[in-house]
């Protein structure tokens, strides 16, 4: 057997094969962007009411001092501040046409209902509650909206120019409770 | 993987006036491959990062909305799909169509009273293990969140069930899953 000596003055370079690395990343880079979801996910607070103890039930206001409920049928939306009569005519109310072709709610539509909520933040800025009660059909898309709209101000409404408080903390009503979800 | 490794792409006829040139050119792989780990690492850290895309099944699709930028945390995810209910990825019931009013439904054998009963007994346990967790590190207790990852389509109708049985196990603070689009 014959044994070749390596010259020490060889200056053959070595070279670093990628092809396998490569292989693998063009591989890897369509599943991941095939895979990905490219939105953000966001949340929306809502919370469940909760059954008062009965020792509790003396300190409780009936009727509470502000009373804020959105009700949604069909093809509206209608607003009652500290309303005696549920059933009776709103204060203010959004015409929402419902439409076949899409479930969600017009540009137009969603911005009146946000400056009405902005204008009774206006009359009662400490105050954060508001009930929200929709019929069973409602998609969770158009009660999404709903909440998203009175959750913050928008950095577009000139209201928030009106009191520092809400410059800060841009807050509208996001103490949200869903109505007809009995929780005993 | 800066180091200046290149793949040789040997050229013998690109002289000029047809004379055989001995000059390797050397094809700089070195940008290409910077760019590809970059791009490997963002797409694996998006996935990572969201518990709700984690959780999140193929044939739901979030409601899109505009203003609300509030992220999930990292807590329990209830899914519900026109097809099936999970909790934390884990099949709870299927989800049927109900004949009278179309709407979708859970099968009669999952009631008990107003409640499904397989998802309550399950947050109970969740409810159970997060208490637990709070008794040994009370820097974490029990907050009564809870995820809801649903369809846009559901209706109110089909949720009230399911918010009722979350309710009911304790969990009240409802984060709906939304898609920020602004």
């Amino acid at each position: 057997m014959s044994r070749r000596k390596r010259n020490p003055l060889d200056t053959e370079e070595e070279e670093l094969n990628l092809t396998p690395f490569l292989d693998v990343m063009i591989t890897l880079i369509p599943f991941l962007m095939l895979c990905a979801s490219f939105f953000t996910v966001v949340v929306l607070e809502a919370k469940l009411p909760t059954p008062i103890p009965p020792e509790k039930m003396q300190d409780v206001k009936i009727p509470p001092p502000f009373d804020l409920v959105v009700q949604v049928p069909k093809d509206s939306i209608k607003i009652f501040v500290n309303s005696k009569d549920p059933l009776g005519a709103p204060q203010y109310a959004v015409d929402a046409k419902d439409r076949t072709d899409s479930s969600s709610y017009s540009d137009d539509e969603l911005k009146m209902f946000h400056k009405i909520l902005v204008n009774i933040k206006i009359k009662y800025p400490t105050e954060e509650r508001m009930a929200l009660d929709v019929i069973p059909s409602l998609p969770l898309e158009k009660m999404s909206e709903i909440l998203d709209q009175s959750r913050t101000f928008q950095s577009t409404d000139s209201a928030i120019n009106l009191n520092p408080q809400f410059k800060q903390e841009m807050k509208l009503f996001p103490g949200l409770a869903m109505k007809g979800v009995y929780v005993p | 993987m800066s180091a200046g490794s290149g793949a040789q792409v040997s050229a013998s006829k690109f002289g000029r006036g047809g004379a055989p040139s001995q000059k390797e050119i050397v094809l700089n792989l070195t940008p290409m491959i910077d760019l590809m780990t970059i791009l490997v690492v963002y797409l694996v850290m998006s996935f990572s990062a969201d518990p709700a895309i984690l959780a999140n099944a193929k044939d739901i699709e979030l409601s899109p909305v505009k203003i609300t930028t509030e992220k999930p945390k990292t807590i329990s995810v209830i899914s519900l799909s026109k097809d099936q209910l999970l909790l934390d990825g884990k099949p709870i019931c299927p989800v049927i169509v109900n004949p009278k009013d179309g709407f979708p439904d859970f099968p009669d054998s999952v009631w008990s009273g107003f409640f499904i009963s397989p998802l309550k007994d399950a947050l109970d346990k969740v409810k159970e293990n997060a208490e637990a967790i709070a008794k040994i590190d009370p820097s974490k207790p029990f907050s009564g969140e809870i995820l809801l990852d649903a369809d846009r389509r559901i209706p109110f109708a089909t949720l009230k069930p399911v918010l009722r049985s979350a309710g009911n196990a304790g969990f009240r603070q409802i984060k709906i899953a939304a898609k920020g689009i602004n």
